[in-house]
């Protein structure tokens, strides 16, 4: 099973923040973190650790800069907590702050690179186990895949990544790459169009 | 309402399962607040699970804090600064603003006092900087007992900002080998960074990181004093740097 982005990553050590087992929602962790709760602001931090990580990692493309970038807006944002609105959804919130952050790392540091993403080996533990055809099938896929998605102009990709790969919704998308919802819905259904004609190039050969 | 998915929006939503993505790093702790027993002893600094990180090959080892400036461990090599021949003037090279006739003029525009170390003498050029907060360096340009670091033009270098607590302006991300100590600085504390290259980034007020283009690297000492923090660059032995921040007047 893939690991589902900002579901915390337990493991890491810090005990998590709970009533009677049950684990605390954003806004009751926000809450506790505005009262000077650390260890509910290190629950947040774990939580969306992933997202955060992975979204400052589209923008900049490079892991050591994501990884800054993250780490910063996650203290930036504990700063900002006071200005926070308390019914408000944390996850938009703290993507356009991440957002920011690696944009700024990303002109700072001055890298033009591309953005490179890999599909992991196929066959994940618990799935069953493919045909071999199946499986070369399957594989062969997510190659066009990604590359008709490397392929397209950065702005779509990046708005593709964000909303498929990352599963965010419309306005934590548009929240992350600073632009309008209403953008980012264009650019969505112009990026899907690109997709299919480069995929529909790549079956005729 | 049920959002209806293309086909290919499937594909899509299901190839985000499959990526290979970088491996998190760990990202907490975060800097904490201290009590404030002091406010110029902010000095902190965080352990952090260095064993996930090293196996991560990943950053963030912990902080330690001077207004104005943080310093961030990182557990991956940071690139050496290569030794290359200047193409262009110091302070465009370095990013220290413009230059300015005398300690006194960069004081008047900085708006606080500036201060020489007596123990160097006059420094060869002086530099001031508005934004992102007014920054004056004074520069020694190599000598005897000043040896140049990876700048030929520099022998030392002393930045001067105003800081505020909340004020981190200045950072600096650290490699796995770069020896950090905490000293005392003409009685007030201070850091003492050396042994293998770090990184500068600057940021403003608001948050923005702006382009580091100083990036000298050699040993550092940095300290604060009376709303002021002090950077001193150069290629000296602690006890010379400790020496030279002792005499600023």
């Amino acid at each position: 099973m893939h690991p589902s982005i900002g579901n915390g990553q337990a493991a890491q050590g810090v005990e998590k923040a709970t009533v009677e087992g049950r684990p605390l929602d954003d806004g009751e962790l926000v809450a506790r973190a505005r009262r000077g709760d650390e260890r509910a602001y290190e629950e947040l931090v774990l939580r969306y650790s992933d997202l955060a990580f992975r979204t400052a990692y589209l923008a900049t493309a490079n892991a050591a800069d994501a990884e800054e970038a993250a780490l910063e807006a996650f203290l930036k944002a504990r700063q900002a907590l006071g200005r926070f609105h308390e019914n408000a959804p944390f996850r938009p919130w703290l993507l356009r702050i991440v957002g920011n952050e690696a944009r700024n790392r990303r002109r700072a540091a001055g890298r033009r690179e591309g953005l490179e993403l890999k599909a992991a080996r196929a066959g994940r533990a618990g799935d069953a186990a493919p045909s071999p055809e199946a499986a070369v099938l399957a594989a062969e896929r997510r190659t066009e895949l990604l590359s008709a998605l490397e392929r397209l102009e950065p702005d779509f990709r990046q708005v593709v990544a964000c909303r498929y790969l990352l599963e965010l919704d419309v306005a934590e998308t548009a929240a992350a790459l600073g632009i309008p919802e209403g953008t980012v819905k264009s650019r969505l259904s112009r990026a899907l169009d690109r997709l299919r004609e480069q995929l529909e190039e790549a079956v005729r050969g | 309402m049920a959002e209806q998915l293309s086909p290919l929006e499937r594909e899509l939503f299901a190839l985000g399962g499959e990526i290979a993505w970088p491996l998190t790093p760990r990202l907490v702790p975060l800097r904490r607040r201290r009590p404030q027993v002091d406010r110029r002893l902010l000095i902190a600094l965080l352990a952090a699970a260095l064993a996930a990180l090293l196996a991560a090959g990943a950053v963030a080892a912990g902080y330690l804090h001077i207004p104005g400036i943080e310093i961030l461990r990182s557990s991956r090599p940071l690139p050496t600064p290569s030794k290359t021949l200047p193409t262009t003037p110091l302070g465009e090279r370095l990013d220290l603003g413009g230059s300015e006739p005398s300690v006194a003029a960069a004081a008047a525009d900085a708006g606080f006092p500036v201060r020489v170390p007596a123990g160097l003498g006059p420094p060869d050029e002086i530099f001031f900087k508005a934004t992102p907060v007014p920054l004056v360096t004074l520069v020694y340009a190599p000598r005897a007992d000043l040896p140049a670091g990876t700048d030929p033009e520099v022998g030392a270098l002393l930045m001067e900002f105003r800081s505020a607590d909340s004020t981190n302006f200045l950072g600096k991300t650290v490699g796995p080998d770069t020896h950090i100590e905490q000293v005392s600085v003409d009685a007030t504390q201070g850091v003492w960074l050396a042994g293998a290259p770090h990184e500068v980034f600057v940021e403003s007020t608001a948050g923005s990181a702006f382009p580091d283009r100083v990036r000298l690297a050699g040993n550092t000492l940095i300290w604060y004093r009376a709303g002021v923090t002090y950077r001193l660059e150069a290629n000296v032995s602690k006890e010379r740097a400790l020496a030279i921040a002792g005499t600023l007047r």
